[in-house]
């Protein structure tokens, strides 16, 4: 996992903290290749400006539904409109059992899996690997 | 006949209605003296059918006369059925259910006896009426325990899940740093969750206060009470107020207009523009036998494109702020409907936000 990077979009800190601990821990990202965003406009703007860098864009975006300034699926929209070169895997992830949010994500072809809150590391691991050479 | 039709008469009147009948063959009429007497009527000037339209409700007359020209020149399969309003002498109306039947023909198909009833459904209008509001605030109020109930379970389970990560974490960490770092994060997380309880219990509290615990609230005293609440952010941010009072009070509820003008300014404050100083502008008036009143501030303002329908749901914020926790104007909405009114919003990005709340539907 040497070479994989990750981009977390939460707005809780505590997500961030725990997301981070499992990736570095369990799934063996270095720390360095993990990155932060609790403003999802921040994570966007990273994405834009770096698409045409292989090496700087994320392998795999985890990304939350319910944050402020801009939900997850606006996100996904933006996201689908602004990049079109190296565009990473994205699993949602939420603690939201709302159908709709579900099904919505499920929907969302930029979303490859939809991961509930609290994040099971293992779960977390074998998609990381399904989904790694895609 | 006369004997039968006034024992009928009789049983109809447990039923608040009164028989008639024409009768084209012997050219008599006969009409129930029950309904006319609970009209306060002498049913000496009431023995003929035609004798009715003086007190039939003017704005019903047409609707009347066109539902029975139709049924007197009908087929037998027609029916009478009209719905019109008797004057009582009282000088009120009440509303009565009128049906008819042509019970006899003559040989070549003409109606020679007509027979019908004359119901009072005023009070069975007004048991309907009950009935229909009585529906739409279950109605409401089922969609609000759904709601809240989607409301608490979302709320309730991210910072669940966040103290379920992080207790599990502490237990694998090996180092005592490690440990402390996490045990700020549970206490966190633990706060939060406090926090969210409370902001649901508050929700849960919000239903139609009842008359007796309303009062005379006066605008101006209770903003200048809301004022001295935030006193301290007054006076440092140099905000300025303007007001203008057309309807100086309201019968309300103290607890919820409280409330309301607390939300509303900390919003202001909260969302203030870094360019320029705080001025709000409150009015209140009298409009419909309604009491509005309008708030504006000159803050940052909102993209209501973007955002205007979730602007008072609950959890929603649109600023990255360290405050916002999208509560505030989901209480305030609430509580405004629960009183009967309604509140909208509108907004210029970076000028201006203006609420218009109107307190009684």
């Amino acid at each position: 996992m040497l070479n994989y990077k990750i981009m977390i979009v939460d707005d809780d800190e505590i997500v961030q903290f725990t997301s981070k601990a499992i990736l570095s821990k369990m799934v063996k990202v270095p720390a360095e290749n993990i990155m932060g965003y609790v403003n999802p406009i921040n994570a966007l703007k990273y994405l834009q400006n770096n698409q045409n860098d292989a090496i700087m864009m994320p392998n795999l975006i985890l990304l939350d539904i319910n944050m402020p300034y801009m939900d997850g699926f606006e996100f996904l929209e933006l996201v689908g409109e602004t990049i079109d070169l190296n565009i990473p895997t994205i699993f949602m992830v939420s603690s939201s059992i709302n159908h709709d949010d579900m099904r919505k994500a499920k929907e969302n072809k930029l979303v490859k899996e939809y991961i509930s809150k609290p994040i099971d590391a293992k779960i977390l691991l074998d998609l990381i690997i399904k989904y790694k050479h895609q | 006949m006369e004997s039968t039709a006034k024992e009928m008469e009789d049983a109809l009147s447990t039923i608040k209605g009164a028989y008639w009948e024409i009768n084209y063959k012997t050219k008599t009429e006969y009409v129930g003296e029950w309904l006319i007497k609970s009209l306060g009527y002498s049913p000496t000037k009431f023995t003929k059918i035609t004798d009715f339209r003086n007190i039939v409700n003017p704005e019903d007359h047409h609707k009347l006369n066109k539902a029975w020209k139709a049924f007197a020149k009908s087929s037998y399969s027609h029916e009478f059925d009209c719905t019109f309003k008797y004057k009582t002498k009282r000088g009120t109306f009440v509303e009565i259910w009128s049906k008819g039947k042509i019970i006899e023909f003559d040989d070549a198909g003409n109606p020679l006896r007509f027979a019908g009833i004359q119901l009072n459904i005023s009070k069975i209008r007004k048991i309907n009426k009950d009935l229909q509001r009585i529906t739409r605030i279950i109605y409401k109020q089922s969609k609000e325990i759904k709601d809240f109930a989607s409301i608490t379970s979302h709320n309730l389970r991210s910072p669940m899940s966040n103290l379920i990560t992080l207790v599990d974490f502490y237990n694998k960490s090996e180092t005592n740093v490690e440990k402390s770092e996490i045990f700020e994060m549970i206490k966190k997380a633990s706060t939060r969750l406090a926090g969210i309880i409370d902001d649901l219990s508050s929700i849960v509290n919000i239903s139609t206060v009842p008359d007796s615990l309303q009062e005379k609230i006066l605008f101006k005293s209770c903003w200048e009470k809301t004022q001295q609440l935030l006193i301290a952010d007054i006076v440092a941010y140099d905000i300025k107020f303007e007001y203008s009072f057309r309807a100086p009070s309201i019968f309300y509820s103290r607890v919820y207009i409280d409330s309301i003008f607390l939300n509303l300014l900390t919003n202001s404050i909260k969302y203030q523009s870094k360019e320029r100083k705080l001025k709000i502008k409150i009015a209140t008036w009298q409009q419909d036998g309604k009491i509005w009143m309008s708030y504006e501030d000159n803050g940052i303002g909102i993209d209501l494109n973007r955002y205007g329908q979730k602007m008072f749901s609950y959890g929603k914020t649109f600023h990255i702020h360290p405050e916002a926790k999208g509560i505030g104007l989901f209480i305030t909405k609430m509580q405004i409907e629960s009183m009967g009114g309604h509140i909208s919003v509108d907004s210029r990005l970076n000028e201006w936000t203006k609420f218009i709340i109107c307190f009684y539907a």
